[in-house]
């Protein structure tokens, strides 16, 4: 148990000596969250959208529905939708110039509805409020209902939020690259005849780069970014504690995976290749530079993915403060280090025989 | 009459059926300085990587310290020291925090760790370099910072593989001078190089191999005689180990 320390220690000291590493982490993860967030920031924006808008609308002379104008104006504004009357207008040319989100001209027999691309929701709960003003005039106009609010609008997280959560994870899913310079210098100049010389069996060995890889990933993603992605973006975690603890478990079962392509290559730009285009497609199929709630990828495909777990539940509590995935994702990332540390063990051991 | 420290029979290494080393028997003495010596490819790595149990014999017996390395291997690691040919240092760490880390492998801890690091680096004359970087010494310095490496934990025997490779001959003088003092502390020695006349200015006895043999084994005099045609002839220790080993080239890939 010393001798596991005593090498976790010295990679540790290995590992925050290479300072170029740590800033390219740390900026890396942040430039990421910052560009993609801003890529797909209107599109989840939109969709998230929760406050109140602005309806203009004109009543032109004879129209049928005058009758149900006080009901139409009172439900809007109960629903948090602001509603302004015009007369003789231009849509095109209000919604321009007057911050009207979207506007109404009620014909005779018809209405027209003018938006923008930027308020296609908006657009789409005013129709469907006219939709069910139109049944309910076919009915009683006294009791029409306006179901505005509850238009089936799925909450998801903003654009800053969700790829601030999975950004950190993506970054954290390549963290044994903070091993490659160890494992380089090692081979390069045969030092690890030394630890095999010494007392030191090839688990200590192992152990004392996959503990020291974790700690970094925890003092250094978890601690260092993490904190600054919820200074610096509008990121939440929903419940502090768990997310920070899936996070924790994420950092160990990458950690195993990573180290098994760095024991396995003898060239570490292979291990590096090999490692990072399977977490790259990982990360493609989980969410990570497109959103899961949008995904252009079939459903079997991401749930192969452990990334879509973590992001997933990590999103979802961020949003939801609970998460139907969070025993799954527990579950695989459990499994992963349960099944991968002794693998690593295993292939730390072979070569240290061959 | 002094003990043996190491004793190697009939030891064999075999890769894809080809042997490496072919039935070797030795038997070195406590308080030895024992060269090894052979052309490229003649097996001496693969011996001393046996020796240092870095790898498994296909066949035959490696006592150290009258002890079985197969059955008490825990018991041997911590009387061997191992400077191997390349500098097995960390550039990233300072002098001291190296061999602070090697010497602390072998459960050496607290002020007894602290003298063996001060020790160590006052034997090489590092002492005034232990806050330094590693990376930032020359290379006789890291020469000499890897042999501290391997002394903090006090071993009995050393194993050095050409430990003089690429540095000037004053570190080398330096370097040949502490391998004799250690010597004199009582330490055992095995010694391999490709320089003729370090071998011959510090070893006792001498083992040629070749082709995976031991061609010759005993004191620089009596393997002098082995080749010397008159009485009188002088004769160097490269003369007679062209002699034994031929002077073709001897072109080696590895693995």
């Amino acid at each position: 148990m010393n001798r596991i320390w005593i090498i976790t220690k010295n990679n540790l000291k290995l590992i925050f000596r290479n300072r170029s590493m740590l800033i390219l982490t740390v900026l890396g993860t942040l430039l990421v969250i910052a560009c993609v967030a801003n890529a797909f920031h209107s599109l989840l924006d939109n969709a998230e959208r929760d406050e109140g808008f602005t309806v203009g609308y004109e009543m032109q002379e004879g129209s049928k529905y005058a009758p149900a104008e006080p009901f139409w104006i009172e439900g809007m504004r109960n629903e948090n939708i602001t509603v302004v009357t015009f007369k003789d207008a231009d849509p095109e040319k209000i919604i321009k110039e007057n911050d009207i989100d979207v506007f109404v001209l009620f014909g005779k027999d018809s209405y027209q509805l003018t938006g923008n691309k930027k308020s296609e929701l908006d657009t789409r709960i005013v129709q469907y409020v006219l939709y069910n003003m139109d049944m309910s005039m076919n009915g009683a106009v006294g009791k029409m209902n306006l179901p505005a609010r509850s238009l089936p609008t799925e909450k998801i997280a903003g654009a800053e939020n969700y790829y601030g959560l999975v950004e950190i994870v993506y970054f954290m899913s390549i963290c044994s690259i903070f091993l490659v310079l160890i494992y380089r210098t090692e081979r390069k100049s045969n030092i690890w005849l030394r630890f095999r010389i010494s007392s030191c069996g090839s688990t200590g060995w192992y152990l004392g780069k996959y503990i020291s890889c974790v700690l970094t990933a925890w003092v250094i993603q978890i601690g260092l970014i993490l904190a600054m992605v919820l200074l610096l973006f509008d990121v939440h975690l929903g419940r502090p504690l768990v997310s920070i603890g899936v996070l924790m478990l994420a950092a160990m079962a990458y950690a195993a995976y990573g180290i098994i392509f760095l024991a396995i290559f003898e060239n570490s730009a292979a291990s590096i290749a090999l490692m990072f285009m399977t977490l790259w497609f990982a990360g493609l199929f989980g969410g990570s530079f497109e959103t899961y709630m949008y995904s252009s990828y079939p459903e079997t495909l991401r749930k192969l993915s452990p990334t879509y777990y973590v992001n997933r539940t990590l999103v979802e509590l961020s949003v939801n403060g609970s998460s139907d995935y969070l025993l799954p994702c527990v579950g695989i990332l459990t499994l992963m280090i349960v099944v991968l540390v002794p693998v690593g063990m295993l292939i730390t051991a072979k070569k240290e025989e061959a | 009459m002094s003990k043996t420290v190491v004793k190697l029979d009939g030891l064999i290494k075999k890769y894809d059926n080809k042997a490496v080393v072919d039935g070797i028997s030795l038997e070195i003495k406590e308080g030895e300085i024992f060269g090894l010596l052979g052309p490229n490819g003649a097996g001496k790595s693969t011996t001393m990587n046996m020796i240092c149990s870095l790898l498994k014999p296909t066949a035959g017996s490696i006592e150290l310290f009258g002890m079985d390395i197969k059955k008490e291997n825990n018991k041997i690691k911590p009387l061997i020291g191992y400077i191997p040919q390349d500098l097995a240092i960390y550039g990233k760490l300072k002098a001291w925090e190296n061999v602070e880390l090697f010497t602390s492998l072998y459960g050496i801890k607290g002020k007894a760790l602290k003298d063996a690091i001060d020790e160590s680096l006052k034997f090489v004359e590092l002492e005034d370099k232990r806050n330094a970087f590693a990376g930032t010494f020359s290379g006789g310095m890291k020469r000499r910072l890897n042999i501290a490496c391997a002394l903090g934990h006090k071993p009995k025997l050393l194993i050095f593989d050409e430990p003089t490779v690429g540095i000037d001959p004053q570190s080398r003088n330096f370097i040949l001078d502490r391998i004799k003092t250690s010597n004199k502390n009582g330490t055992t020695v095995i010694y391999t190089s490709h320089y003729m006349e370090e071998v011959e200015a510090i070893c006792s006895r001498v083992a040629i191999m070749d082709n995976g043999k031991i061609i010759a084994c005993g004191t620089k005099d009596e393997l002098k005689n082995m080749v010397r045609k008159d009485p009188n002839e002088e004769i160097s220790l490269e003369q007679v180990f062209l002699t034994l080993t031929g002077k073709k080239l001897r072109d080696y890939v590895e693995g």
